[in-house]
């Protein structure tokens, strides 16, 4: 009787390439040959749509049409942080509440960042921010986008009327909008730079 | 299972016992070849069925075998189980020349077999299937936490790991200690 124990490299690879985001960031967990497996696979991401609030942080990550990840994290009154994720559903029902003591929401943001996306590996055509009219972008968030290993083709701000303070704070972090050449192919590139 | 056949054969490969039964019979007589698992029954496929193996296409294309070569030497696949090799072989014949379509709804859902049939797919090399096979091994742990993923798939843990590979070490150790004794007493 086999197991995946018994699966090759390659074919271990062959399916997480099949996972979703959830699945691979589990699969990370069980052992280190498997974290080392999932970090060295491709993984494709459509968009991924970070909106800064007063209230806190919003993350949404599409890897397909149907499938989307949404994570709210808020701040706790006491200190700490609430965690809202639902996946693929707008039930109010399905969604999956924590609530943190330690920490603030900016750093769990920052830790859920590194974890998905932290990877030469990964591969997002879009990130688009959304900051809040008054919110500064954390610099945080801006150093987690300006040097992690990710790969992005666009970069793109939304709704973002403090821009100007937000580019304040983002200085050494140009985002840019990276048009690719149609005739060339596609190649992803990371656009945003220190 | 219309197009495959059983029988058993211990040295010498089981006999067919009737024709391909083919309704609309092509102009060209469709040619068969013969394998056979671990458990030595014999399955007959059609070369159409076989094209979906790369491993056994290849083999076919450079061994330029009639039919009467490939029933008196079926390929042998000691490494597959007959159950597993079963399931290629109705998976083939019911993918002959058409078009694979997105999901497969007949794949075994008990993890045992999936991960053999992951194996054997894979030795055989049928794309197609194999794609199959891997969505429905991450299928299986869809919204499954860590410790769920571990229990289902079998994954030990990183100490478990480590104890193995200590194990594993000194065994090694042992023989190679063993071998060198060996050696010295049959060089006095």
């Amino acid at each position: 009787m086999a197991g995946w124990s018994d699966l090759s490299v390659d074919l271990k690879k062959n399916v997480v390439e099949k996972l979703d985001l959830m699945g691979r960031q589990s699969l990370r967990c069980t052992s280190h040959a498997d974290r080392s497996i999932v970090d060295d696979t491709d993984f494709h991401i459509s968009r991924v749509r970070l909106s800064i609030s007063k209230s806190g942080y919003l993350i949404v990550v599409h890897t397909r049409i149907d499938d989307w990840l949404r994570v709210e994290i808020l701040n706790r009154p006491n200190g700490g942080a609430i965690i809202n994720k639902s996946q693929n559903s707008w039930n109010p029902e399905d969604v999956v509440t924590k609530e943190l003591e330690e920490g603030t929401p900016e750093f769990w943001t920052i830790l859920l960042l590194h974890n998905f996306f932290d990877y030469g590996t990964t591969k997002i055509d879009a990130v688009e921010f959304e900051i809040e009219g008054g919110t500064d972008a954390p610099k945080g968030v801006i150093f987690f986008f300006a040097f992690s290993d990710f790969q992005t083709l666009e970069t793109e701000h939304l709704k973002s009327r403090n821009l100007k303070n937000a580019s304040k704070h983002n200085k050494s972090v140009k985002a840019q909008k990276v048009r690719q050449d149609t005739k060339k192919a596609p190649r992803h590139e990371k656009c945003v730079k220190a | 299972m219309s197009s495959t056949e059983q029988g058993t054969s211990s040295a010498a490969p089981a006999e067919p016992t009737t024709a391909p039964e083919s309704a609309a019979a092509p102009e060209v007589p469709e040619s068969f070849y013969y394998v056979h698992g671990k458990d030595k029954v014999v399955h007959k496929v059609s070369a159409g069925a076989l094209q979906h193996s790369a491993l056994i296409h290849g083999m076919i294309s450079n061994l330029g075998y009639t039919e009467e070569q490939a029933k008196a030497n079926p390929f042998p696949f000691e490494n597959i189980d007959g159950d597993i090799l079963q399931m290629v072989v109705d998976w083939c014949n019911q993918h002959k020349g058409k078009p694979t379509p997105p999901e497969d709804t007949n794949l075994p859902k008990q993890k045992e077999k999936l991960f053999d049939l992951v194996l054997a797919v894979n030795y055989l090399e049928i794309k197609e299937l194999l794609t199959y096979c891997c969505k429905q091994v991450a299928m299986m742990v869809k919204g499954k936490s860590p410790e769920e993923i571990r229990e289902i798939w079998m994954i030990p843990t990183d100490a478990e790991d480590e104890a193995a590979e200590k194990e594993a070490k000194k065994r090694a150790g042992k023989e190679a200690a063993g071998e060198t004794a060996a050696a010295a007493g049959d060089a006095k």
